[in-house]
């Protein structure tokens, strides 16, 4: 059963994790060590006023599991640091232990150099991350995939993290509640999408209930992932290896769907 | 002149204008030109030998540079031009 790790509970983090309950995600484990502030609320959907200082990965996990007891969500109250050489070992530690457990990670961070990092460290495990980030009207998402080195990483296309002046938090800038919301839904479905071609997982069963490898519980309402995944899943991306960059002030939506670049510290020796 | 699309931390540069239209027969001119127009963005977007910075994609309409000429990629009159640098907020 895939255990889906979310880090960072905030603006992206909850929307995402919204997004995997309603996929069928029945395992997470949620990464925050912040608490629940009044100013967060209008996007950070899961807490309520009733939270205000609370935990917000407790918060989290009560949030999900009342509307799902077959939920279990595990919690890891820690400030992950990016220069931590055992980032996902850390990680791995918190998450449900199971022989048979695939991860996927989403990158829900406000932190550019954990972003990164959080990367570096999933591409060197081969597991899979979603990465995302919003500011203002605008955002990212990309899946990647390592088991598939031909296909890029998040690295080929940004080889660093911007600058301190060039990634303002969205503390400074702010951000638009609902752009964090179409971000944070966009990552559950590429996770979700990734997961569904995991090992284990035939795509053909993931529309039944806990047929899939992350027991993946859609109905026949929720048809559109499996016949996405079901149709030319050989040839298929699964949503891996691309970059949608969306601009919904100007609903302008682009896509950056390159090769693996010369050159990307994940990638050099393939190319 | 082409449209270039400036992502929001370099507005304060183009004073707050998201759109600058620019002259340039390919992206390295119109660059040039935007950086001549609009003082200090330049740095922003390529590092002191002139190539464009690792956190940055450049596009002309739909297509990303890098799989064109780079910075000799032609720009057309009307042509679209984004900056696009790795977003990386969440909060
Ligand atoms: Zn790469």
């Amino acid at each position: 059963m895939t255990c889906f790790v979310v880090i960072g509970a905030g603006g992206l983090g909850c929307p995402a994790l919204m997004g995997l309950q309603a996929g069928g995600a029945r395992r997470v484990l949620i990464v925050d060590d912040d608490a629940v502030d009044l100013s967060n609320l209008q996007r950070q959907v899961l807490y309520s006023v009733a939270e205000l200082g609370a935990s917000k990965a407790q918060c989290a996990a009560w949030t999900l599991a009342s509307r799902d007891r077959e939920v279990e969500a595990r919690t890891l109250a820690r400030r992950l640091d990016p220069d931590s050489p055992t980032l996902l070992a850390e990680l791995l530690d918190a998450a449900p232990t199971d022989a048979s457990e695939e991860l996927v990670v989403l990158e829900c961070s406000d932190n550019p150099r954990l972003k990164f990092a959080v990367h570096d460290a999933c591409v060197a495990a081969s597991v899979p991350v979603v990465v995302g980030g919003v500011v203002g009207w605008r955002g990212q998402a990309m899946a990647v995939d390592p088991r598939r080195p031909e296909l890029p990483c998040y690295r080929c296309l940004f080889e660093e993290p911007p600058p301190r002046e060039l990634a303002p938090a969205c503390a400074a800038v702010g951000v638009i509640g609902a752009a964090a919301g179409v971000v944070g839904q966009w990552m559950a479905t590429l996770a979700l999408s990734v997961a569904s071609s995991l090992p284990g997982s035939p795509p053909d069963k993931v529309n039944t209930a806990s047929g899939g490898g992350f027991d993946h519980k859609l109905t026949s309402e929720q048809p559109s992932l499996s016949a996405e995944s079901t149709s030319g899943r050989e040839s298929s991306r699964a949503g891996a290896g691309m970059l949608i960059h969306f601009d919904l002030l100007n609903t302008r939506i682009q896509r950056l769907e390159p090769t693996p670049r010369k050159g990307c510290r994940h990638h050099g020796e393939l190319c | 002149m082409a449209t270039v699309r400036i992502p929001t931390p370099l507005r304060k540069y183009t004073e707050g204008k998201e759109e600058v239209d620019i002259a340039g027969a390919n992206v390295g001119q119109l660059l040039d030109n935007l950086d001549a127009k609009h003082g200090g963005i330049g740095e922003r977007i390529r590092d002191p030998k002139g190539a464009v910075r690792r956190f940055v994609n450049i596009f002309v309409g739909d297509e990303d540079i890098r799989f064109l000429d780079g910075l000799e990629t032609p720009v057309k009159d009307g042509d679209e031009v984004s900056i696009i640098p790795a977003i990386a907020g969440g909060l």
